[in-house]
């Protein structure tokens, strides 16, 4: 009897399973690859059936291939394209739904929505005409509609006038010089257009809330700091315009008191230029510091910043040197002795 | 005897399991990094610094600035220390810290990473720390430089101006700081720097005064009270009043001249400044 020669060893079983591990491990990814990647592709409409209408516009600054279109805020499609014309006009082919094109009217058309806090989209409204769209020249108007941006450049636009009117009005108080109805006439005149300024500030607020509505929960919570930021912008204006009741009640009993004329017309003075003050020294830079007003409460323009769904959209702070002037120097800023 | 395992293979099936993982997890497009520490102090001390001014905190905004001027050195923006340490010796000199004033301008001035325009405005600040310490051959020194370092179109040229407007005013020669005054204030309403152009407009009234063109004078000198109630700036309206007072004194119009110190006098008391105010009451009527 011979000894049997010693073979191979043979191997344990649990490296035949780790020879299957790797392209066990690799073809699941590949499989899930495919399945986020049609997901996506169905979620985006890729599946759907299609159709397209188009707009020519003049300017198609704000938009690209791929800007959301929706339909009472649903998403209904995106821009296909968009194609610089002879006449330097611009065609925008937007694919929508299928589905959709019936209920398109033939005085349909889409609004352009940009604010800074959230990409462009486009808002397609289905129009009341009788007729149908017409699917061979498939064509809509177009508008784009006023941002929060231009609005509030609105609202600085007539509020710094204002302003400069309660300076004036401290100025004249100050000189005790100056036509008393004339001082009245404007102190009334600020204090009504402060109130209605309030009142626009407040609108512009309500809707800053509810544009700004749909960010995440992050998001929402620094956009109420940023609302009551607004809101005391709207507070500081009643207090302005209040402060100026005050002068025209003030004033015509002043005058009939030449005791104290002086004394009270000083504390008037001084009441008013410091309320004119910290309103000018608040406003312009609430409303000058960023392009929209939600963005100019600074807590929140920090806050929204850390927020990474919306940091990329703002523009970082620009570095801020104190102007330069030869007030500066005390020998300038002082009276020289006499 | 105890079979080994055989490290190669196996391992290397594992390290290309885990490289695999990995790969999928790359993918998924994890958040941005937040701003670092030094990044959102640099970005909010100036901006708190900026608030502590406005309420006249200065001793707050000293410090902000320090902050913010050690978050820029750690990011090692040149733009961004250069911004910080000309607000520090702006504050510094606002608080009476001449010494500390001239430290951080000196270490901009010594910079020389430093962009000209940067430098341009850091030698414009020391002229004007120069024209607080009495030295007025440094402040024109600093002046020049600030001329020579100034890239055209230059908006420091009205402020050097004044100062040189200051320096022949203080030296006796009014008719050389009318002149410059008046080139300053061009040079300031043509680039909009409304109130550099009502400081020029008052420094030229001060010297029309002292070349007894009181005329003139009266006119630069209600130039500059309109501008400044334009800006609504209380000092440098009380300041066109004082000098504006001191011309009519010139001119014989002492009941005028009375009126114009108590106005005066007024602002500054509304301003919190009572006792400049009571000083201006106390001066003996026509001086």
């Amino acid at each position: 009897m011979t000894d049997t020669p010693p073979g191979p060893a043979t191997p344990p079983p649990a490296d035949a399973g780790q020879r299957w591990l790797l392209p066990l491990v690799l073809a699941g990814a590949l499989l899930l690859a495919g399945a986020l990647a049609g997901g996506i592709a169905w979620r985006r409409g890729a599946f759907a059936p299609e159709a397209e209408v188009y707009a020519v516009i003049d300017n198609a600054a704000g938009l690209a291939p791929g800007t959301a279109v929706r339909m009472s805020g649903v998403r209904v499609g995106e821009v296909r394209a968009l194609e610089l014309q002879p006449d330097l006009t611009v065609r925008m082919r937007l694919r929508i739904d299928a589905d959709l094109m019936p209920r398109l009217r033939s005085d349909a058309g889409g609004v352009l929505i940009r604010e800074q806090l959230r990409p462009a989209v486009i808002e397609l409204e289905p129009g009341g005409a009788p007729g149908p769209l017409d699917p061979r020249h498939p064509q809509i108007a177009f508008r784009g509609r006023a941002s929060l941006t231009e609005i509030a450049d609105e609202l600085r636009g007539r509020l710094v006038p204002v302003l400069d009117d309660l300076k004036q009005v401290t100025g004249m108080l100050r000189q005790r010089q100056g036509d008393v109805a004339a001082v009245l006439g404007n102190a009334a005149s600020a204090s009504g257009e402060l109130a209605g300024a309030a009142a626009e500030m407040r609108t512009l607020l309500a809707q800053a809330r509810s544009q700004l509505g749909g960010l995440g929960g992050q998001s929402q919570a620094l956009l109420v700091q940023g609302n009551g930021a607004v809101a005391k912008v709207g507070t500081l204006i009643d207090q302005v315009s209040a402060s100026l009741g005050v002068v025209n009640g003030a004033l015509p009993s002043l005058i009939h008191r030449a005791d104290d004329t002086l004394a009270q017309l000083n504390a008037v003075a001084r009441d008013t230029r410091q309320i004119s003050a910290a309103a000018a020294a608040t406003l312009p830079g609430l409303l000058q510091a960023a392009p929209p007003v939600v963005d100019d409460a600074q807590d929140l323009l920090q806050g929204v910043r850390r927020s990474w769904p919306v940091r990329g959209l703002l523009p970082p702070p620009p570095a801020a040197e104190l102007p330069l002037e030869s007030h500066d120097a005390a020998v300038l800023r002082h009276a020289a002795p006499r | 005897m105890p079979r080994r395992a055989e490290p190669g293979p196996a391992r290397g099936r594992w390290a290309l399991v885990g490289a695999t993982a990995a790969l999928l997890t790359a993918c998924a497009a994890p958040p941005e990094r937040p701003p670092s520490p030094a990044q959102q102090q640099a970005a909010e001390a100036p901006r708190r610094a900026a608030r502590a001014l406005q309420r006249g905190d200065l001793a707050l905004a000293r410090r902000e600035y320090g902050a913010a001027l050690a978050a820029a050195q750690a990011l090692q923006d040149p733009a961004l220390t250069g911004a910080a340490l000309l607000n520090l010796t702006a504050v510094d000199a606002r608080r009476g810290d001449l010494p500390a004033a001239q430290a951080h301008v000196d270490q901009l001035l010594a910079d020389r990473s430093a962009s000209p325009a940067l430098h341009a405005r850091a030698a414009a600040r020391k002229a004007l720390l120069m024209l607080d310490g009495g030295d007025a051959d440094g402040a024109l020194h600093w002046a020049a430089q600030a001329r020579g370092l100034c890239a055209a179109p230059c908006t420091l040229l009205p402020v050097l101006d004044n100062v040189q407007a200051y320096v022949a005013l203080t030296r006796g020669d009014a008719a050389a700081a009318l002149a410059q005054a008046r080139r300053a204030a061009d040079g300031a309403a043509a680039t909009g720097q409304t109130g550099e152009q009502a400081s020029a407009l008052r420094l030229a009234g001060r010297a029309a005064t002292r070349l007894g063109d009181t005329a003139q004078a009266a006119d630069l000198l209600a130039q500059a009270l309109a501008l400044d109630r334009q800006l609504g700036q209380p000092d440098r309206v009380a300041l066109d009043l004082l000098y504006a007072a001191e011309n009519e004194t010139r001119r014989g119009n002492h009941a005028l001249a009375a009126d114009l110190t108590e106005r005066a006098a007024t602002v500054y008391a509304a301003t919190g400044d009572a006792r400049t105010a009571a000083d201006l009451r106390a001066r003996p009527a026509g001086r």
